[in-house]
C-alpha cells in the first residue's frame, strides 16, 4: 500500500508538472577569431521553431561572419525536474520530522515504551490502524538497534 | 540393514508421488518463516532441489483445471516480470537521483530564485546573456543574494564559507539519516552484494529502508562534495528493488537460490543505469558479482533488466542531451600505433594508483575499525567533509563535480570552449572550421593551459589521497568515479605533454611517420579516457566489463584497443603488487564468507588436514535409535555445533544423513509446545516405522533428515573439496574413511584454510 502510494504521488508530480516549462532555445556557435566573435563566440537566443533558429536570427552578426557559425535548436522538458526535486524535498521534510520526532521520543517520553505495549495487549485482537503502525515501528526499531549494533558496535560488517 | 531398505522406500515414494504430494517443507514454513540465521551461508543443493519440487508439483497439478493452469503461468513467467520490474523501478531510482544531485550540487554555489529546482546550467539554458561557462543574470550567487559585494576579498570568503558550510549540512544529515534510520545503506555496498550472492544472509540489507535512505543520502553526499561516486551503490539500490519485488512472489520470496537469480539480474540493472552502460552491466554482473552456481539463464534476465532499465532512464533523460552517453566525445580520429607507448605508461600509473589506493584504504579502514575512531562515525563523516571541502574550493578542477570534471578532461578542445584549459594560442593563421574537427591543427600551447596542468596535477592528488579516507566512512560511497577522476586528470597531462611534444619537435621519427602537418596528432582527450580506465581497472580489477562500460560511457567506439591495452596493463602492473581489488580486499576485510571463483589454489592438502574435529576430538552424532526429546535437548545443549550426522550407531559411526541444527532445534520446540501429548520422556523416530505401545506419544522427525549429503573420503584434494564448494555450493562436507563418519568440513573451514596459507589472519572469518 506504500508504495502505491508513493507511486501515485510521483505520477502525481510529474503529471503536474509536465510541459508547463518546456521550452526551446537556439544556441549558435561561432569561431573565435574575428573581431565580432572575440569577447563572446557562443550566443544563445529563445526561438519557438527551428525556422527561426539562423545564424543571422539569432546572432545578428553581418552575413559574412555566419558561414563559420553554426546554430543547433534545442528543445527541453523541465517538468520532470520540477517533480523530482519537490518529491525530494518532501521527503527529506518528512524524514527528518520523524528523526527529530523519535529523538525526542528517546529524550523525553521515557516510560512511553511500556505504555504502548500495554496497549498492544489490550487490542490485540481488534487491531487498529494505530496499533498496526505502532508495532510495524517496535519491529522496525528492533531491526534497526541490531543494524546499529552490527556497525557501530560489533563492527562486523560494512567496515 | 531392514531400516536402510524403509528409509529408501519411502524416498522412492516421496519422490514418485511428490507431484502430488505437499512439499515436506511446506509446513514447516508456515512456521519457520526465517529459514535462515542472520550471517550463515545458504545451501543451495537443498534450496535447488526444493524448487524442483516445487516446480514439479505446479506442473502436476497443471493438468486439474484452468486455474491450476493460470497459477502454473503466472509462477513461469513471474521471473521476467520482476526482472523488468527491476528494470524499471532501478531506472527510475537512477534518474531520481541524478536529477537530485545536479540540483544539489548547485546548491552550494547559488540559486535560481525564479525557478529554485534549477541547477545552474538549467537555470542558464535560455538566458540570452550567457556564454559557454560564465554566469547569467537568471543565477543568483550566494553573495549576490545576501548582498555582499563591497570588495572581491569579502565576496570570495563569503561563498567560501557558504560553501563549506552547505556541504557540511548535507553531509552531516546524510550521516545521521543514516546512523538512525538505516545503517546498512552505508558504503558501497558491492562487496556485501557479491557475498550475498555467493549464498551469504544478511538480513535487511536489501530492504525497503535501506533503498530509501541509500538514494537520498547519495545525492546528499555527492552534493556535498565528497570524493565518491553513486555509480557502486546504485547497484545496492537496484539490488534493494529486486528484493523487494521478490517479496510478491512466492517462487522467488520463499526460496534463497531463486532469489539470488534474480538479484544477480538487479546488479546488472544497477550498473546498466549507474552508467548508462547496459551491456557493460550485463558484463558487470558476469565478470564480477556472478559465482559459479547461476545458470546462463540468468544472463538472459540481466539482459532483459538492463534494457528496462536503460529504456527507462532514457526516457528520462536526466544528462540532459537526450541519450544514455553520459561523457561523450565527439571526436573520432584514428590513434596511432606509436600512442601504445603512452598507453602503456597510462597503464602502469593504474596499476601502481590502484596498488597503492588497495593497500591504503584497506589499511585505513582497519585502523578505523580497530581504534577509537571506530566510536566517532558521525565526526569523522564531518571532518572529512568540511576537509574535502576545504581544500576543493581553491581549486576550480575540485570546486566543480567530479562527473563534469571528467566529462570536461574526456572532451577535445573545440572554438565553443574558452576555459583555461582550452587555452591554445591561435594567431589567426589557421582557419577553424566547425565541421571538419579532425583538421583542427596542433597549437602551442598558451599560459592559461600550463597554469591548469599544474591545478589538474593538485586535483589529481587531492582526489587520490581524500578518497583513500573517504571510502568506508558511514555513508554511502563508491569509488568509480573519483578512480576515474584521478586518471582522467593524469591522462589530460600526459595527453597534452604529448600534444606539446608534437608541436614543438614534429620531426621526431615517430611523429613524422604516423602524423600529417596541419591535422591533430595526438588528442588528450583520448589519453584522458584511457587513464581514467586504467586507474579504475587497477582499483577494481575488472576487464572485459570496464572496457565495455568506457566505450559506452563515451560512445568512443574506436578506442577500444587502447581502453584494452591500459586495462591489461594495469592488471598485470596492480597484480604484482596487490592481490584482487578492493572489494575483495573489503571482503576479506570484514570475513565475509566468500570463495573466489577466480581465484587459483596454489597449496596441497588432504580433507583429513581441514576437517573438523580434529584428533582427539570426536564427532558429535546422533544414534538412528534409541533418541528422546530431552536426550536430544542435551545433546544440542552441550555440543552447540550447527549440525550433526545422523549414524546407524555411535560404534558403527555408518552415515544415514545429516540434521541441522536449526531443524533439530526448531521441530522440538515446536512439538514441545504445540503438542500436549509430547514431553521431554517422548521418544524420537527418524523413520515411519514406529512400535504399536507407546506412550507418551513418540515424535516423528524423519523429513528434517537430509538424506543426501555430499561425501569426501579422507584422502581427498584440498582443490576437490574446494571445487565442490564453488561449483554446487553445498554449506557442508562429510568426511568418510572406511564407511565410517570422522568429520566434517564447512566453508569457514575452507576460508580458514585459505587465509592460513595465504598468510593472513584466519581468525578474521567469523561466520558460516
Amino acid at each position: 500500500m506504500n508504495y502505491a502510494f508513493l507511486f501515485c504521488l510521483i505520477a502525481l508530480l510529474i503529471k503536474l508538472s509536465a510541459g508547463q516549462f518546456s521550452n526551446s532555445r537556439c544556441i549558435c556557435v561561432c569561431p573565435k577569431d574575428t573581431e565580432y566573435t572575440k569577447i563572446r563566440n557562443v550566443f544563445i537566443k529563445v526561438v519557438e521553431s527551428t525556422q527561426n533558429c539562423t545564424c543571422s536570427k539569432a546572432v545578428g552578426l553581418p552575413d559574412i561572419f555566419c558561414l563559420r557559425c553554426q546554430c543547433k535548436f534545442q528543445t527541453r522538458n523541465m517538468g520532470i525536474n520540477q517533480g523530482v526535486v519537490i518529491f525530494v524535498l518532501v521527503v527529506l521534510a518528512l524524514l527528518l520530522l520523524y528523526l527529530t520526532y523519535s529523538i525526542y521520543e528517546k529524550y523525553a517520553r521515557k516510560e512511553l515504551p511500556r505504555n504502548s505495549q500495554m496497549q498492544n495487549q489490550q487490542n490485540l485482537n481488534t487491531e487498529s490502524i494505530s496499533n498496526r503502525i505502532i508495532r510495524f515501528r517496535t519491529n522496525w526499531k528492533k531491526q534497526l538497534t541490531e543494524q546499529q549494533n552490527n556497525i557501530y558496535v560489533r563492527h562486523n560488517m560494512l567496515s | 540393514m531392514q531400516d536402510d531398505e524403509e528409509i529408501l522406500d519411502t524416498n522412492r515414494a516421496i519422490n514418485r508421488h511428490s507431484g502430488a504430494h505437499i512439499d515436506p517443507y511446506e509446513h514447516y514454513h508456515r512456521f519457520n518463516r526465517k529459514e535462515y540465521d542472520d550471517f550463515t551461508t545458504i545451501d543451495w543443493v537443498r534450496d535447488r532441489t526444493r524448487y524442483l519440487k516445487r516446480h514439479r508439483s505446479l506442473k502436476f497439478d497443471e493438468k486439474k483445471g484452468w486455474w491450476n493452469w493460470i497459477v502454473s503461468s503466472h509462477d513461469a513467467w513471474s521471473g521476467w516480470l520482476i526482472v523488468s520490474g527491476v528494470g524499471i523501478l532501478s531506472g527510475l531510482c537512477a534518474g531520481l537521483i541524478d536529477i537530485g544531485t545536479e540540483w544539489m550540487t548547485d546548491l552550494r554555489l547559488g540559486v535560481c530564485p525564479q525557478r529554485f529546482w534549477l541547477n545552474k546550467k538549467a537555470c542558464c539554458w535560455s538566458s540570452n546573456l550567457t556564454t559557454a561557462d560564465n554566469d547569467c543574470p537568471e543565477w543568483l550567487s550566494w553573495s549576490q543574494i545576501f548582498g555582499i559585494m563591497s570588495s572581491s576579498a569579502s565576496i570570495f570568503a563569503f561563498e567560501y564559507f557558504v560553501y563549506v558550510l552547505v556541504s557540511f549540512l548535507l553531509g552531516f544529515l546524510a550521516a545521521v539519516l543514516v546512523r538512525d534510520l538505516a545503517p546498512y545503506a552505508c558504503g558501497s555496498g558491492i562487496p556485501e552484494i557479491k557475498t550475498i550472492l555467493s549464498g551469504f544472509v544478511i538480513r535487511s540489507y536489501l530492504g525497503k529502508w535501506v533503498l530509501l535512505i541509500k538514494s537520498l543520502t547519495m545525492m546528499m553526499v555527492v552534493s556535498a562534495g565528497l570524493s565518491l561516486g553513486k555509480e557502486g551503490p546504485l547497484v545496492h539500490v537496484a539490488s534493494c528493488c529486486g528484493n523487494m519485488l521478490c517479496r510478491l512472489f512466492p517462487k522467488y520470496r520463499q526460496n534463497e537460490v531463486k532469489k539470488r537469480e534474480i538479484l544477480s539480474a538487479a546488479a546488472a540493472a544497477g550498473v546498466s543505469v549507474a552508467f548508462g552502460a547496459p551491456i557493460g552491466g550485463i558484463l558487470f554482473s558476469l565478470e564480477e558479482v556472478v559465482s559459479y552456481y547461476f545458470p546462463l539463464k540468468t544472463m538472459w534476465r540481466s539482459f532483459f533488466s538492463a534494457l528496462m532499465a536503460a529504456i527507462v532512464l532514457s526516457y528520462i533523460n536526466p544528462y540532459g542531451n537526450g541519450h544514455l552517453v553520459r561523457f561523450e566525445v565527439s571526436y573520432d580520429m584514428v590513434w596511432h600505433l606509436f600512442e601504445l607507448i603512452p598507453f602503456i605508461v597510462l597503464g602502469i600509473f593504474g596499476g601502481l594508483y590502484g596498488a597503492f589506493f588497495i593497500k591504503f584504504n584497506i589499511m585505513w579502514s582497519n585502523f578505523r575499525k580497530n581504534s577509537a575512531l571506530k566510536r566517532f562515525p558521525v565526526a569523522e563523516v564531518v571532518v572529512v567533509t568540511v576537509v574535502t571541502a576545504l581544500l576543493s574550493y581553491l581549486n576550480p578542477y575540485t570546486k566543480e563535480n567530479t562527473s563534469s570534471l571528467i566529462r570536461h578532461l574526456f572532451q577535445q578542445c573545440d572554438q565553443s570552449d574558452s576555459t583555461p584549459l582550452c587555452n591554445y594560442i591561435n594567431n589567426g593563421t589557421y582557419v577553424i572550421n566547425t565541421n571538419d574537427r579532425a583538421n583542427f591543427p596542433t597549437l602551442p600551447a598558451g599560459p592559461q593551459v600550463l597554469r591548469s596542468l599544474w591545478l589538474l596535477a593538485l586535483a589529481m592528488l587531492l582526489k587520490a589521497f581524500v578518497t583513500i579516507f573517504t571510502f568506508g566512512i558511514k555513508i554511502p560511497a563508491g569509488l568509480f568515479i573519483p578512480s576515474m577522476a584521478v586518471g582522467a586528470c593524469f591522462g589530460r597531462i600526459l595527453g597534452v605533454a604529448m600534444e606539446q611534444w608534437y608541436y614543438y619537435n614534429p620531426d621526431t621519427f615517430f611523429f613524422k611517420l604516423a602524423c600529417h602537418p596541419g591535422r591533430v596528432c595526438v588528442q588528450p582527450g583520448l589519453y584522458s579516457m584511457v587513464g581514467a580506465a586504467a586507474t579504475l581497472g587497477g582499483v577494481t580489477k575488472m576487464t572485459v566489463s570496464l572496457v565495455v562500460i568506457m566505450f559506452e560511457l563515451t560512445g568512443g567506439l574506436q578506442y577500444i584497443v587502447p581502453i584494452m591495452f591500459a586495462v591489461m596493463t594495469s592488471k598485470w602492473v596492480g597484480d604484482a603488487f596487490v592481490e584482487g581489488g578492493i572489494y575483495d580486499g573489503h571482503i576479506r576485510l570484514n570475513g565475509y564468507p566468500f570463495l573466489d571463483s577466480k581465484e587459483e589454489v596454489k597449496f596441497t592438502a588432504n580433507a583429513s588436514e581441514i576437517m573438523q574435529p580434529r584428533k582427539p576430538t570426536i564427532l558429535v552424532t546422533i544414534n538412528y535409535n534409541g533418541n528422546t526429546v530431552g536426550s536430544l535437548l542435551e545433546l544440542m545443549q552441550e555440543c552447540p555445533y550447527q549440525g550433526y550426522p545422523l549414524v546407524y550407531s555411535s560404534e558403527s559411526q555408518q552415515l544415514i544423513g545429516f540434521i541441522t541444527r536449526k531443524d533439530l532445534k526448531h521441530r522440538l520446540d515446536f512439538a514441545l509446545e504445540t503438542n500436549s501429548n509430547i514431553t521431554v520422556e517422548s521418544k524420537v523416530y527418524f523413520s515411519d516405522k514406529i512400535p504399536a505401545q507407546h506412550d507418551p506419544s513418540p515424535l516423528l522427525l524423519k523429513e528434517i533428515v537430509d538424506l543426501t549429503p555430499l561425501q569426501v573420503t579422507l584422502e581427498t584434494s584440498f582443490d576437490t573439496v574446494l571445487d565442490i564448494f564453488r561449483m554446487l555450493g553445498t554449506r557442508k562436507v562429510l568426511v568418510i574413511h572406511k564407511g565410517r563418519v570422522m568429520g566434517l568440513i564447512t566453508k569457514k573451514d575452507i576460508l580458514r584454510h585459505i587465509a592460513a596459507s595465504t598468510d593472513q589472519d584466519p581468525g578474521a572469518i567469523q561466520f558460516h
